[in-house]
């Protein structure tokens, strides 16, 4: 038997927790259901489509900061060509059953560093949403607990995405 | 009282050894014994369980078994029991060594200094589980010939190489098509491996329904 035991020593305490976390119960529709319940609760559109749109029409390729994600791009992509695979690849990690508590986490410290970027209103606007996204992922199927600020950033999200939804009288 | 019979003792001797002696051990060295003192503890609550096997076979638990066999632990270090050096007291079965352990499983987990004895318990215990997952889905890739799969996920998420192998480099050390189809094949064995953590967990909790809350502990 190879020595297993000596590598999972190796491990940094995250990279287990990262690992154990993938043995939550969570089916392929437990894991969608969250994202696709905020898209619809905000957004009336399951499918994405609107993040994507919103991604795809910021000026600045702000999908090119989010390293730990695995996209890729080309370097003559336009800022519009990078955000839309980034958005691709957002949806896919904030449905798939496979996303890790870490890629989560990681996600949500990606939209609080967007959020508050010295840039445009829209870019910062977009990492809100992303970061209330990701927490509430972290929270639905991790059992994360959130702090009091977290769930603000929720309820600011949904309420924000309302209030951008196209025929939105508030 | 039903009476295990000899078979039965030893598998279980061998399963509280085999699943067990890393967390113990690395309770025991976090409590500030010398690393062959914590064996011989490890060694002796160890077989002392086991020589009282009726008791714990039979036992319906509640609650998890962790936290049971942790006070198991505390209270071992200043009984008398341990005073009377329960390895003497060979059970029927046998009983097993660190050393025979160490020999099929490798060196365990040694805590940090002044690393707190609890968390050190469960620091190891919980890469326990995760190393015996692992060992499991290991095996099926190699018993279902599709060991690839399981190389890439280790190669990717366990092995630690400096520099850190991308997925297109490991496509390439595999002969694979592109960077995706990589990753795409190691979510197999993560998909995998969620179902074989749960299996461990089943092990040292009294019901499914607690499995997600065992987990949860862990984690904190």
């Amino acid at each position: 038997m190879n020595d297993l035991s000596s590598d999972v020593a190796s491990l940094s305490d995250d990279q287990v927790e990262d690992l154990l976390s993938l043995g939550f119960s969570q089916s392929d529709e437990d894991a969608a259901k969250t994202t696709r319940d905020l898209l619809d609760q905000a957004t009336a559109d399951t499918s994405g489509d609107w993040l994507k749109s919103l991604l795809a029409n910021l000026d600045t390729p702000v999908g090119a900061y989010c390293g730990p994600l695995p996209f890729k791009w080309s370097s003559g992509s336009s800022p519009a060509d990078v955000n839309a695979l980034a958005g691709r690849t957002f949806l896919e990690v904030l449905v798939s059953p496979q996303s890790s508590l870490a890629v989560l986490e990681s996600l949500a410290e990606y939209g609080q560093m967007v959020a508050h970027l010295p840039i445009d209103q829209s870019t910062r606007f977009f990492g809100c949403v992303i970061r209330g996204m990701a927490l509430s992922a972290l929270r639905s199927r991790f059992g994360r607990a959130l702090e009091p600020a977290d769930a603000t950033v929720i309820a600011a999200t949904i309420d924000v995405l309302k209030s951008a939804r196209p025929g939105f009288t508030g | 009282m039903h009476e295990l019979s000899s078979e039965a003792r030893g598998n279980l001797v061998w399963t509280l050894f085999s699943r067990y002696w890393k967390p113990l051990y690395a309770y025991y060295r976090s409590k500030g014994k010398q690393p062959h003192d914590a064996e011989d503890l490890v060694q002796d609550l160890l077989n002392h369980l086991a020589a009282n096997s009726e008791g714990l076979a039979s036992c319906q638990p509640t609650g998890r078994f962790r936290n049971w066999l942790l006070t198991c632990a505390a209270n071992f270090l200043v009984s008398d029991v341990r005073k009377q050096r329960a390895r003497k007291r060979s059970p029927r079965g046998g009983t097993l060594s660190i050393d025979t352990l160490r020999s099929i499983s490798g060196i365990p987990f040694e805590p940090a200094e002044q690393i707190d004895p609890d968390r050190a318990f469960r620091d190891a215990w919980r890469r326990t589980i995760l190393a015996n997952a692992i060992a499991v889905v290991r095996e099926e890739s190699r018993q279902s010939s599709n060991s690839t799969d399981f190389e890439l996920f280790f190669d990717y998420y366990i092995r630690q190489d400096d520099p850190h192998p991308t997925w297109e480099e490991l496509a390439s050390r595999y002969q694979l098509e592109s960077w995706k189809v990589a990753a795409r094949r190691a979510d197999r064995i993560k998909t995998r491996l969620a179902q074989a953590i749960r299996d461990e967990l089943r092990a040292s909790v009294s019901s499914d329904e607690e499995i997600d809350d065992e987990l949860r502990d862990l984690l904190q």
